[in-house]
């Protein structure tokens, strides 16, 4: 067997351990939540930083999927059939709730919403709580 | 309607809820980076990319473009992040060799470079770069497993070029259950020394 033929098989057998060590879909579809982690875990994951990076991520999304809720049920026109929100009458009042019901997860915080306008704040208190009254025009 | 965290595990439910669909995803994109990652142009690229912002990248565009009750999330959120990286390895093409003037020698080199059965001189440097992994990695495992005498067995059965499990354990001296226990503990270390391989190359 000649050098090369050596080099090719070396090859070949990095290439079949390569796919018998990283899997593909359908078998990480069938791993259980243990083996994730395990396969995580042995190709370098910080497995404590990801579960913070996770719950982080949890907050995050939840307000990316609840404006995305509003903006579908303000394209379809449609209210969510709950009896219309009782909008606080002052500025100061929806911010009072926004930070008491979204916290530090309102997607539109990152919008510096505390310096907008009254009739501005209640339209995004409608998109977000929902009802009627919400906004027509585009974002 | 106030913003509920758990509304997110109900969408992923069928996966074990948010933090086991997140944590399969960051293994699904994980394995795709480590397919598809290479050593030229946008596979290039694939090395700097961390699987967690490529999860990320994914729920943003699912929220992003949306999508209709009943689909499944997890498979939609799953082709984002195939389409991602498929996208970011395709994105940068290799340089181009132009002939500009009619020099002899640049006219032997735009030739040599531009004929499709000869290797040019970056695919030259890039198969020789990959052998060079390629044989990295695998000094590596031999030498790592040395404390596991079966691994070793196994690891020198399939670069001697056996691949059939019948056929290694007569080679490696193993019996079929030993194989298969021993077959998993090789993977795992062929995943660990393949990530630190990797982060070296970075």
């Amino acid at each position: 067997m000649n050098p090369k033929d050596k080099t090719t098989e070396k090859m070949e057998a990095f290439k079949y351990l390569h796919s018998a060590s990283v899997p593909d879909e359908a078998t990480l579809d069938a791993m259980s939540r243990a083996e994730v982690e395990q396969f995580l875990a042995d190709a370098g994951c910080d497995m404590k930083t990801l579960r913070a990076r996770i719950a982080d991520r949890k907050r995050k999304f939840a307000g990316r999927y609840a404006l995305m809720l509003a903006r579908q049920r303000r394209l379809a026109g449609k209210p969510d059939g709950g009896p219309e929100p009782s909008v606080p009458d002052t500025k100061e009042g929806i911010i009072a709730y926004f930070e008491q019901h979204f916290g530090a997860n309102l997607p539109l915080a990152a919008r510096n919403f505390k310096s907008a306008d009254y009739s501005e704040l209640r339209r995004l208190y409608l998109d977000l709580v929902g009802g009627e009254g919400a906004a027509t025009d585009g974002e | 309607m106030p913003v509920d965290p758990d509304a997110l595990d109900g969408l992923l439910a069928g996966r074990g809820g948010f933090e086991a669909a997140y944590e399969k995803l960051v293994a699904a994109a994980k394995a795709l980076l480590q397919t598809y990652g290479g050593d030229s142009g946008g596979r290039a690229l694939l090395r700097q990319l961390e699987a967690a912002d490529v999860v990320d990248t994914a729920f943003d565009r699912l929220f992003a473009e949306g999508f209709s009750p009943g689909e499944d999330v997890y498979l939609l959120l799953r082709r984002h992040i195939r389409n991602y990286i498929r996208t970011v390895a395709k994105s940068v093409k290799e340089r181009q060799t132009v002939r500009v003037d009619g020099d002899e020698e640049s006219t032997r080199t735009y030739l040599q470079q531009t004929d499709p059965l000869e290797q040019s001189a970056p695919e030259r440097a890039l198969i020789i770069d990959d052998l060079e992994y390629c044989m990295k990695v695998l000094f590596r495992l031999t030498a790592k497993v040395k404390d596991d005498p079966q691994v070793l067995a196994l690891v020198s059965a399939i670069i001697e070029g056996f691949r059939d499990p019948d056929e290694i354990c007569v080679v490696a001296e193993l019996t079929k259950p030993q194989y298969d226990a021993t077959f998993k503990r090789m993977k795992r270390r062929f995943a660990q020394i393949l990530a630190a391989s990797e982060e070296d190359k970075k």
